[in-house]
């Protein structure tokens, strides 16, 4: 279980996110935008949606939300259209990644704070994935 | 000619290093420390070999250092395997109940 | 002595060029892109300085040597400084 009781304002102490899902948001969701972006789409699964339509609901810049899109398809949890250019639905590789944002869904909306800080607390650059790249098995 | 790709060599090599130096200080991973300095000494290197008037490769000072800035690598991607942590340092917790030490001990195995 | 300590210089920078594109196969996060080709070009650099001594005379192969070394650390310097994440 991960603790993320220090920056936890008046949460009680012994908030918990299940391990598997703090894995799943520290590898995957980048900010909280992605993370609301991620669950707008997973909100109506048959929808499409273009970048302009998620800026306005996230009340996020354009530029923002292509960026938060971009990302989510890039980590195979959102398809983007190939009909409409821009234009994205939410479709999640596997049944396995589906039923983790399910998780994950749940327990955003049961412990906000805590996933918050966790999300905050990821560095702002990828680069430390060079050098995990050198790591020999993928943990 | 030579002696001018050398020296653009050399600088390429040094700014790389400082750029590694940057990511060192932004992600505490002493990966790039290796790395950094691998490239430093890399660049001193081919520095070296613009200064000689007989640039020469098979002489033994440039082919061991050559050799010591990749052994940096290689002590770089050796320290990264055999680390433990699959988890962030910035995750673990401040245990403050009996409770939650027991489970922060267990999350040390990581 | 030489060559085997080349050798073993190109062994390393063609691990690393491995490594680094297969991450960049499994992430598409582009700075592992670029030192891979960096490294991909540090283990040609070094193996032409052991094919040099046999194969090649002397003075042919070395500028060129050095003209893909410069490329590749400029393609490594390219990526860091693009890096926009």
């Amino acid at each position: 279980m991960i603790f993320v009781s220090r920056e936890c304002s008046m949460t009680t102490i012994s908030t918990l996110i299940p391990e598997d899902v703090a894995q799943f948001i520290i590898e995957k969701i980048d900010s909280v935008a992605q993370m609301e972006a991620l669950l707008l789409l997973r909100e109506n699964p048959q929808q499409q949606w273009d970048v302009t339509a998620v800026a306005k609901r996230l009340y996020i810049d354009h530029e923002q939300a292509g960026k938060v899109l971009a990302r989510l398809a890039e980590e195979e949890l959102v398809v983007a259209e190939p009909s409409q250019s821009f234009a994205y639905r939410y479709q999640p590789g596997s049944l396995v990644l589906s039923q983790m944002v399910n998780r994950v869904a749940e327990i955003y909306s049961e412990q906000l704070v805590p996933v918050t800080n966790l999300i905050h607390s990821k560095p702002k650059s990828r680069v430390q994935e060079f050098a995990d790249a050198f790591k020999f098995r993928k943990d | 000619m030579q002696p001018a790709l050398l020296g653009a060599i050399a600088m390429a090599s040094l700014v790389a290093g400082l750029f590694f130096l940057r990511f060192w200080k932004d992600t505490k991973d002493r990966f790039f420390l290796f790395f950094s300095i691998s490239f430093f000494v890399e660049g001193l290197n081919r520095f070296a070999l613009a200064m000689v008037s007989d640039p020469n490769e098979d002489r033994p000072f440039f082919y061991f250092v050559r050799f010591l800035s990749f052994l940096l690598i290689v002590v770089a991607i050796v320290d990264k395997n055999m680390s433990r942590k699959t988890i962030r340092p910035n995750l673990r917790p401040a245990a403050s109940s009996p409770e939650q030490a027991e489970a922060a001990s267990e999350l040390r195995r990581f | 002595m030489a060559p085997l300590f080349y050798a073993l210089c190109t062994v390393t920078a063609a691990l690393c060029a491995w490594l680094l594109l297969r991450g960049y196969y499994r992430s598409r996060y582009k700075l592992l892109l670029w030192g891979g080709l960096c490294f991909v070009g540090l283990t040609v650099n070094n193996a032409l300085l052991v094919a040099d001594k046999q194969l090649f005379p002397e003075v042919d192969l070395y500028s060129w040597r050095l003209v893909v070394a410069l490329l590749a650390m400029l393609v490594l310097l390219y990526g860091i400084i693009w890096d926009k994440e």
